[in-house]
């Protein structure tokens, strides 16, 4: 009786709407797209979570009883990593013994599971275990989780086995838009800008590359039209206002739309011709589309009630915003050119648009900025010598891809002496450029490097006291400290490079350095740290304080590069932009479950449930001056039914607390008297992943030091770095490319740029495969 | 960078919700709307409790600490004929001198508890979502389908922020982590709700080019795709959204004549826009958005509208008339000073703007059935956070305005459920399915996705019925 009363409570906590009737596919295919894409088979899922209900949830419930440990109430529970043995899933110790004769589950004298319910938990493990979908729903977008596949079958490499990733089409992000445009991605202080766009990528997915279901819906249609207006300056010669554009400028050929009242049509189409492959389409356009935006623009020239240069204008926009709703401008193509083998090989032009967008964050020819006395790119535009390569078709050879990799993945300035990097011309003015690190990354490698660790957000991160707990709070100092946070992140009285850059500055000389890059990542003690020198205001006067160095460093691009204490940090995750990006709003806020969920997803590719879809409350208790964070969290998270997830975050987040919510080295922390102690970073590592990470951690310099150790954080790094530049989530079937890629990471000392090139030259990259019919 | 006219050249319409349009598309039988009216940084009960309801609770009500549950009775506690006007913000209510009484159209709610929506200086889409941040769609998006009624805009979300920009994305969701944008430049919000309306015919024809060519580019597109079913449907939604924007400017233009009686000064003469200052006093901005609402919802515009003040990003700044100090440091300062009344003004002020609102309905009949519109329209004033700038969301006071036709007791009472953590207790998604009650859904029972922590479903008795 007991049974069955739980058993219907289970049924309705799991909110299972699926069938939960029998209904085993062991035959589905091998799921390359991921959980739940095309030809995943969600039938299993759904059996799982039958089998859950009726033979494991009587012991494995919320609170488990009779000596279960762990709950086995839904599929999240059987997702996540075993405590006993990390490298597992619940899911699979739960299959092995689920097929233990001498000590099976469930115990005698349940009955055990059938032989067709451990095929469909087999089959649903294969399948990277995708949730019960309900079917005849409303349609739901599902995400696929690429940290529940087994790391070690994805670098297993079955010769022949080829990606097996369908052709697609992808809209334009928000930031490639800008770019495309010559908009700075730095926000002023009024009015608008093209970075106001609203082509915001997906929140469901973890890297603004992927573009799963992109499109563009009334509402964000409506909030582009004033937005792309103003891209069609350059083409209107309306140079007060918009940006300046030396192609159009010098090139007589265009006088004729500008001058005539009656443009002829060969005058019509070479300016319209130029727009799109120069200025919006990004490719040449074909002859059909601009035989119809020509004959668009007809038909709006003859509306124009008389001849000026200002309703030409008006009307030039008119047909740019026209040119900016087409197809082609919105959704770059992944389609190929002729199948051969079910497969198709991206055309030179679609290869040039990958490799520009992945390296670059932008399109081939993309328009430079002019923001005086200088120009972002040449005449001819962003990256044209990729755009001239996939025009003449060289990209289809190796040798030449991997030239401009070399060139666009990032670099050294020569010229570090004030002489500002070009790379910075959109964003920043002259005197702000000279303050920089002197090594930069390409937009798209940069932006791999701020999505994956994720401090893009960090000024919309709010600080209670920042260097609340740390020496400076002592020092009495505490409201210069707080005020020049505020200064780094909002950049209100500009003196020295932002947070942010000072962290991508880091990051940049690591990757242009390019030895053994995620190692030093995690382990340098070399940061780019804000000059004092010649501060005016109290925003200026603690510009260093993060970083724990109160000493006035020389305002020089070498003075700024500082070696800090070993025993303080080691690379990027006890960076304060890091830290504070991945911390609460109070000094005492669980930041240790913000980061260490970052490390367990981001470093180990492991997988935790997201609060969503658990329906917990997630609070801590109150503050109080007898509580630090370490015991608020552990007072709210200690029971068995927390633990299930945070015993996956906590003993990861644990490390981080010798510093603060701001990234300020803690010099004291709250004592359970009430009064004060010494800050403890120290935390047990147990069933992680990688065996040889177990054992005790002294803080997160210690542990950031065990990480770059880890082969397994190592392939991690790999997955990651695949899933942005590829734009789409890793699968089985990409096993050859992910363990090239380690082989020439491995064979040339850590380097990065090998790696990426091994990628971007792979037939992954190269190729996709033709739809089959009804997919 | 841009100008006016540039907006106006582009944009015909501010933000819509179709996410929604397939799930729940059933439309309400009666005229009906809702306005949900957010001062982020927090209500404080203190704000909204009457004198006389506050004799009744006694112990910690009668002192001066603005936040009370261990007063609240182990059931509710249900006072009609309160005199609501007596609350520190509530005076705006009273009946005065060209101004009718609003109190017996009202009533405030004190105890409800939203737990899951995590509190702090904001909940994100929680207050409205009755889900963890960005977990689900908020209210708006959900009901707004059902209260078209053949509206041009499903919601029109509107607001004010500290955050430099136009559009912000915390306060509202389509779906989970569908964030749903607030315009929060009252210029751009002009521009954007009545841009196609003002622009005349050739505006318009301008629009209809544009849509039928580009209709036409992305139906050849579609019609020639090889792609698989997934691609395909990017294409599909595009030449859809389309569709719908092609046809909508056919009903503006349609409606035109009809809204234009209540448009609010434009942007460059208002001088609650050209007189607000920089950083923007919020409130002068707040009541600018109020009157694009208020025009809006006058002429069939749309019926379901969210205004903000202080949504992704709470330190907005005031005029002189209040403080120079901006919000964030008068929170942190509170017990300074005058800061605690300067908040209070500010929430007293925000009152203020939602009885202009109400009487303005109130004096306008509803068309198609009895009564005024304020009496087919739901106001509710209340927090992104709840009780507090640092909330720990266990309790969202809230006061609803209007709405007596379609079955809401706003009839001059207060009520106190029992604090967050009693059996009886109730939560802000019972609110929100009494609105999906009232809106004509009987089965409007579980919003939100409290799960096991939801004590109860279905709508508040107290407030309907």
């Amino acid at each position: 009786m007991n049974r069955v009363l739980l058993l219907a409570g289970l049924l309705g906590l799991v909110a299972c709407t699926g069938s939960s009737a029998p209904n085993i596919d062991t035959g589905g295919p091998n799921n390359p797209g991921g959980p739940g894409g095309p030809g995943g088979s969600l039938g299993a899922a759904c059996v799982v979570q039958s089998v859950l209900a009726e033979r494991c949830a009587s012991c494995h419930g919320a609170l488990p009883t009779q000596g279960a440990t762990m709950p086995l109430r839904t599929l999240h529970d059987m997702r996540v990593s075993s405590a006993m043995d990390g490298r597992l899933s619940n899911a699979q110790r739960a299959l092995i013994r689920m097929r233990d004769d001498a000590s099976p589950m469930p115990p005698a004298p349940h009955a055990r599971a059938s032989a067709a319910e451990l095929a469909a938990l087999e089959t649903w493990i294969g399948e990277g275990m995708p949730l019960c979908d309900s079917p005849g729903g409303p349609p739901v977008t599902v995400v696929p989780e690429p940290n529940l596949l087994d790391q070690s079958a994805l670098f297993r490499c079955t010769e022949g086995v080829r990606s097996d990733a369908p052709t697609r089409i992808r809209r334009m992000n928000r930031r490639e838009f800008t770019r495309n445009v010559g908009g700075s991605v730095e926000r002023s202080w009024t009015g608008f800008s093209f970075y106001d766009n609203p082509l915001d990528p997906s929140a469901i997915e973890q890297y603004s590359s992927w573009a799963t279901d992109e499109t563009l819906d009334e509402a964000t249609v409506e909030l582009f039209l004033p937005v792309v207006g103003e891209a069609a300056a350059p083409w209107t010669m309306n140079y007060p206002d918009g940006n300046r554009m030396e192609r159009v400028y010098t090139d007589r050929r265009f006088s004729c739309m500008f001058d005539d009242a009656s443009p002829s049509d060969t005058c019509k189409r070479f300016h319209l011709g130029q727009m799109l492959e120069f200025g919006v389409f990004f490719r040449p356009p074909t002859e059909d589309e601009l035989t119809r935006l020509t004959a668009f623009a007809t038909e709006v020239l003859a509306q124009e009630p008389s001849y000026s240069p200002r309703i030409r204008a008006d009307s030039i926009t008119r047909i740019s915003n026209a040119a900016w709703m087409m197809t082609g401008a919105m959704f770059r193509r992944e389609m190929g050119g002729e199948p051969a083998d079910g497969r198709v090989a991206l055309t030179s032009l679609e290869l040039g648009s990958q490799l520009a967008y992945a390296l670059a964050g932008r399109a081939p020819s993309a328009t430079p900025s002019f923001v005086w006395p200088y120009f972002s790119a040449p005449l001819e535009g962003h990256l044209a010598d990729v755009a001239a390569a996939a025009k003449e078709g060289s990209l289809t050879q190796d040798a030449t891809t991997a030239a401009l990799i070399e060139k666009y993945l990032g670099g050294v300035d020569a010229n570090q002496n004030g002489t500002p990097r070009f790379d910075l011309v959109q964003d920043y003015n002259e005197e702000q450029r000279s303050k920089r690190g002197q090594y930069w990354l390409g937009d798209g490698v940069a932006g791999f490097f701020r999505e994956w660790l994720g401090y893009g957000h960090v000024s919309a991160v709010f600080k209670e006291s920042p260097a609340a707990t740390s020496r400076f709070e002592l020092e009495g100092l505490g409201y210069i400290s707080a005020v020049s946070y505020d200064n780094l992140l909002t950049n209100f009285h500009p003196l020295e490079p932002t947070f942010i850059q000072q962290f991508d500055d880091l990051i940049a000389r690591v990757v242009v350095e390019d030895q053994n890059v995620l190692e030093n990542l995690l382990t340098t003690r070399t940061f780019y740290v804000p000059s004092m020198q010649h501060a005016v205001y109290d925003s200026h006067k603690g510009l260093s304080h993060p970083y724990n160095v109160s000493e006035i460093l020389p305002a020089t691009v070498a003075g700024r590069w500082k070696t800090l204490p070993a025993t303080e940090r080691a690379g990027v995750l006890t960076h304060p932009v890091w830290l504070a990006a991945h911390g609460g709003n109070f000094e005492d806020d669980p930041s240790i479950v913000h980061r260490g969920k970052w490390v367990r997803e981001n470093l180990l590719c492991g997988f935790v449930p997201p609060l969503s879809t658990v329906q917990v409350a997630a609070q801590v208790g109150a503050h109080a001056a007898d509580k630090n964070a370490r015991r608020r969290l552990q007072e709210a998270t200690a029971g068995a039914q927390c633990q299930g997830c945070h015993r996956l975050m906590e003993p990861l987040g644990l490390p981080f607390e010798i510093y603060n919510h701001a990234g300020f080295l803690r010099a004291r922390d709250h004592s359970t008297s009430g009064g004060w102690t010494t800050p403890d970073g120290r935390s047990t590592l147990t069933s992680m992943p990688d065996p040889a990470l177990d054992g005790e951690v002294r803080d997160a310099v210690e542990l950031s030091e065990r990480l770059a150790t880890s082969r397994h954080v190592k392939r991690c790094f790999m997955r990651q770095v695949f899933r942005y530049f590829m734009g789409r989530p890793e699968n089985p079937s990409d096993a050859c490319t992910l363990t090239r890629m380690e082989q020439a990471y491995d064979q040339n000392n850590g380097s990065f740029s090998k790696m990426l090139t091994t990628l971007m030259t792979s037939d992954t990259w190269k190729t996709r495969r033709v739809p089959q019919a009804g997919e | 960078m841009f100008s006016r006219r540039t907006v106006l050249k582009g944009m015909a319409a501010g933000l819509f919700a179709p996410y929604f349009r397939d799930v729940y598309a059933q439309t309400s039988a009666s005229p009906a709307r809702l306005v949900l009216v957010l001062e982020c940084n927090g209500v404080y009960p203190r704000a909204l409790l009457s004198s006389g309801t506050r004799a009744a609770l006694g112990g910690r009500a009668n002192t001066s600490d603005r936040i009370f549950w261990d007063a609240y009775k182990d059931t509710p506690l249900v006072r009609e004929g309160d005199n609501l006007a007596s609350a520190l913000c509530l005076g705006p209510l009273a009946a005065s001198s060209g101004n009718i009484d609003l109190v017996s159209r009202s009533a405030v709610l004190l105890g409800l508890s939203n737990l899951i929506a995590g509190g702090g200086h904001s909940s994100g889409t929680g207050g409205l979502s009755c889900a963890v941040n960005g977990a689900g769609a908020t209210f708006d998006a959900v009901i707004a389908p059902r209260l078209r009624r053949g509206a041009p805009f499903d919601v029109l979300r509107l607001g004010t922020s500290s955050a430099r920009v136009s559009i912000v994305y915390e306060t509202c969701a389509l779906g989970p982590r569908k964030p749903a944008g607030i315009i929060v430049n009252p210029s751009l919000a002009f521009d954007s709700t009545f841009g196609s309306l003002l622009g005349g015919s050739t505006n318009g024809r301008d629009r209809k080019m544009l849509f039928d060519f580009a209709l036409a580019d992305s139906r050849k597109a579609l019609a020639e795709f090889r792609g698989n079913s997934n691609e395909r449907l990017k294409l599909e939604r595009y030449v859809s959204a389309l569709e719908s924007l092609r046809t909508r400017e056919d009903q503006l233009a349609g409606m035109a004549d009809r809204v234009r009686p209540y448009l609010p000064l434009a942007p460059k003469d208002n001088p609650l826009i050209t007189g607000a200052g920089s950083p923007p006093d919020s409130l002068k901005w707040f009541e600018a958005q109020f009157q694009i609402a208020t025009a809006s919802l006058l002429g069939g515009l749309t019926n379901t509208v969210v205004l903000a003040t202080g949504t992704s990003g709470f330190d907005v700044s005031y005029g002189p008339d209040v403080t120079d100090i901006p919000r964030h440091s008068l929170q942190h300062g509170l017990d300074a000073g005058q800061n605690w009344d300067r908040v209070a003004e500010v929430t007293r002020r925000h009152v203020q703007l939602v009885a202009n609102l109400a009487r303005t309905l109130a004096a306008t009949p509803e068309v198609g059935a009895s009564g005024s519109m304020l009496d087919h329209t739901a106001i509710v004033f209340m927090s992104d956070n709840g009780e507090q700038h640092h909330s720990t969301s266990r309790e969202w006071p809230k006061l609803v305005v209007g709405g007596n036709a379609l079955g809401l007791k706003t009839d001059g009472r207060t009520v106190v459920y029992p604090k967050y953590d009693a059996a009886r207790n109730r939560q802000v998604s019972n609110l929100f399915n009494t609105l999906g009650h009232a809106f004509g859904d009987a089965d409007f029972n579980t919003f939100g996705q409290e799960g096991s922590t939801r004590i109860a479903p279905g709508p508040l008795s107290e407030l309907y019925g």
